[in-house]
């Protein structure tokens, strides 16, 4: 871990031992890890493209794994691009990490848990799935809803059936933006999956990652549905840099992301202009 | 027999490890104690030997008003006229600190040592002369940040132990200085090396820390007991530098405290026509002694290697359009501050709302440098007259 590491700044070398494209824009690199690598749901690493830079990305792998490491991005920026271009399995990349304070899911057991994901923001939330799902019957319900632009962009498409048989209190719906020839199942934005939720609000806790305007209409729409925002952490969006809280780029009010989130209640956030 | 030997032992806050070379020498019989600190007068024309005497483990770095300047490049007529009495410089000490631009790593499959403590280039550490009040609480600031929480910042800690500061009480005030509005004084109470206040003819010098010590000691073998008279015209110096300070700044009287105004003014339209006229030079985040955003970014080490590469920061503004984007196509990169107002409104909760929130003081020392730099003539001290009306 770098907590035990004398220079915060230096990546840690790792291998690419697998490359898997999960949609046209959307790849996981499975990094080998030389120590054991541990982290929790939510918490994030930099990812360095050797030469290139860094960029923020949470683990999409199940934190009880520790000498493999997942990470699921889309292509969508200058270092996103480069990975995606250049990568390939045994390919150098540095990891800085874990940095930030993760799900605080377990404070939460007994509660009903909804998961709520958009596009590439289905990959932090799954870590947490396998750790919700790792404990399942501690939580009274996980519910996850899921939505994508188009059927290609569903990631990890092939695990949804599993997870919905792995215990008989997780359920999963998918929607996709637009009708899609082929496409049987809901259409429409995910924040229409929050219509009938099958949910004792006040007894639920909601997880939410994705990009920014989808983040915004579902934080808006659970409001409307009666939820508190003390119930509602948000995955935020920034340009996270050093990691550890100095470089002053990622704030939202006095907090900064790298340090105090990147998953913030969003009861401590809302009344700040720039959170959306 | 202190007093004989010119040496008068004042009350501190601080605590120290002492050395025991002054207890043990024979000509003053006083019990040396970890919180104590020794004072001493120093005629005006022995100053320059006491910077002298500095060069021996120090690079002597003069702060002027107008520049910072090597000692050692200094002429015998500008040692004669040392600006100690001026204003404070234009210039922060934070560059020693905290460099404008540094390597922060070396990595690569090319590079040997991997995982090693960086060590800063092992030169002379810098002794700064004639830092002020509002710098040494901006140091402060920059050791809450690089110093405390989680991770240390291994080439902060080692610039700020290494280096010494011989700082000196405020003999007169810039029209932009408002340390006083924030609840600073323009004179020094625990420094950084040794402090020196103006008396006449010349100074009080007072060792705050062991560094300190070893140079006074040095500097001196007996040296000149302090007088009731230069405690009286110390008193008397600081009273009138703050008696300037608050008539230079009567006009921009407040009601309220910055935290309360800002508290009580969330950024709104209210904001558009004191930073529309912004035109995000970023001088005021580079003169700021306490501003520490930083870029990081990558590159080659060596040209024609694609096995080693190095990892730099460079000194960064939240005033400029790029400080948070994030990724994005091309052109169209998101950040959550578009607006030059919001970006504003943010440097200034930062520094009167965030950084207090969240370690108990402004991360602002009222030094006026932004002001005194800002080509579009922002005055914070204005800006809290305007929002607090």
């Amino acid at each position: 871990m770098i907590a035990d590491y004398p220079n915060p700044y230096e990546p840690l070398l790792c291998e690419v031992e697998k490359v898997t494209d999960e949609t046209p824009t959307i790849k996981t690199f499975v990094l080998k890890m030389d120590k054991p690598f541990t982290f929790r749901a939510g918490q994030f690493v930099q990812l360095t493209l050797p030469g290139v830079g860094e960029a923020p990305f949470t683990p999409s792998s199940s934190p009880l794994e520790s000498d493999r490491l997942e990470i699921t991005l889309i292509r969508t920026g200058s270092v996103t691009d480069r990975l995606h271009e250049e990568v390939q399995p045994g390919s150098v990349l540095g990891v800085r990490g874990p940095f930030g304070k993760g799900y605080p899911f377990e404070k939460y057991k007994g509660r009903e848990i909804l998961v709520v994901g958009g596009g590439c923001g289905l990959a932090p939330l799954r870590s947490l799935i396998y750790m919700l799902m790792h404990d399942a019957s501690d939580y009274k319900k996980i519910s996850i809803k899921y939505g994508a632009r188009s059927p290609e962009e569903l990631v990890y498409r092939a695990s949804y059936d599993a997870w919905r048989r792995s215990a008989p209190n997780v359920d999963m719906e998918v929607t996709i933006d637009a009708p899609a020839p082929g496409w049987t199942g809901r259409v429409g934005l995910v924040t229409t999956l929050l219509e009938h939720l099958d949910l004792a609000i006040p007894n639920s806790i909601v997880f939410s990652c994705g990009p920014e305007i989808m983040l915004k209409f579902v934080t808006y729409t659970l409001l409307d549905l009666g939820f508190k925002p003390e119930q509602i952490y948000l995955s935020m969006n920034r340009r996270m840099s050093c990691g550890i809280g100095k470089c002053g780029r990622c704030n939202v009010g006095p907090y900064y992301l790298c340090k105090d989130g990147p998953d913030i209640n969003y009861a401590l956030i809302q009344h700040y202009e720039d959170v959306f | 027999m202190a007093e004989k030997s010119g040496i008068v032992v004042a009350n501190s806050t601080v605590c120290h490890g002492f050395s025991g070379f002054w207890g043990c020498c024979d000509k003053i019989l006083f019990r040396v104690h970890p919180i104590r600190m020794i004072e001493t007068y120093i005629a005006e024309e022995q100053v320059p030997r006491l910077l002298e005497a500095l060069e021996a483990e120090y690079e002597t770095i003069l702060f002027a008003p107008d520049a910072i300047i090597p000692y050692r490049q200094l002429s015998d007529e500008d040692k004669r006229h040392l600006p100690l009495r001026e204003p404070r410089s234009s210039f922060s000490p934070k560059s020693f600190l905290l460099p404008a631009k540094e390597r922060l790593a070396e990595y690569g499959t090319g590079v040997k040592d991997r995982g090693q403590s960086p060590a800063v280039p092992a030169a002379k550490p810098p002794a700064l002369v004639n830092v002020r009040n509002c710098d040494l609480e901006a140091m402060v600031v920059l050791d809450q940040i690089f110093l405390e929480g989680d991770y240390v910042d291994p080439y902060y800690a080692q610039r700020r132990q290494a280096m010494l500061v011989v700082s000196v009480d405020c003999a007169s005030i810039t029209e932009f200085c408002f340390c006083q509005t924030l609840g600073y004084q323009p004179f020094v109470k625990q420094g950084r090396g040794i402090n020196l206040s103006p008396v006449e003819g010349g100074y009080v010098a007072r060792a705050d820390t062991p560094a300190g010590e070893k140079v006074l000691q040095q500097f001196q073998s007996s040296p000149p007991a302090v007088e009731n008279r230069h405690k009286e015209q110390v008193e008397q110096c600081h009273q009138a530098t703050l008696a300037l300070l608050q008539q230079s700044n009567e006009k921009f009287t407040t009601r309220q405290s910055f935290y309360e105004i800002l508290k009580a003014n969330p950024p709104s339209e209210k904001w558009n026509d004191l930073f529309n006229r912004c035109v995000e030079c970023a001088a005021c985040t580079n003169v700021c002694p306490s501003c520490y955003c930083f870029y990081m970014f990558d590159q080659k080490r060596m040209p024609d290697r694609q096995d080693v590469f190095e990892r730099l920061r460079s000194w960064d503004s939240c005033l400029l359009a790029d400080y948070s984007r994030m990724a994005g196509v091309g052109g169209v990169k998101p950040s959550p501050r578009p607006q030059i107002r919001a970006r504003y409104a943010n440097r200034f909760n930062h520094k009167y709302l965030y950084h207090y929130e969240t370690y108990g003081r402004y991360g602002c020392t009222g030094c006026g440098r932004c002001s005194q730099s800002c080509m579009a003539t922002t005055d914070p001290r204005e800006v809290m007259r305007v929002l607090g009306q």
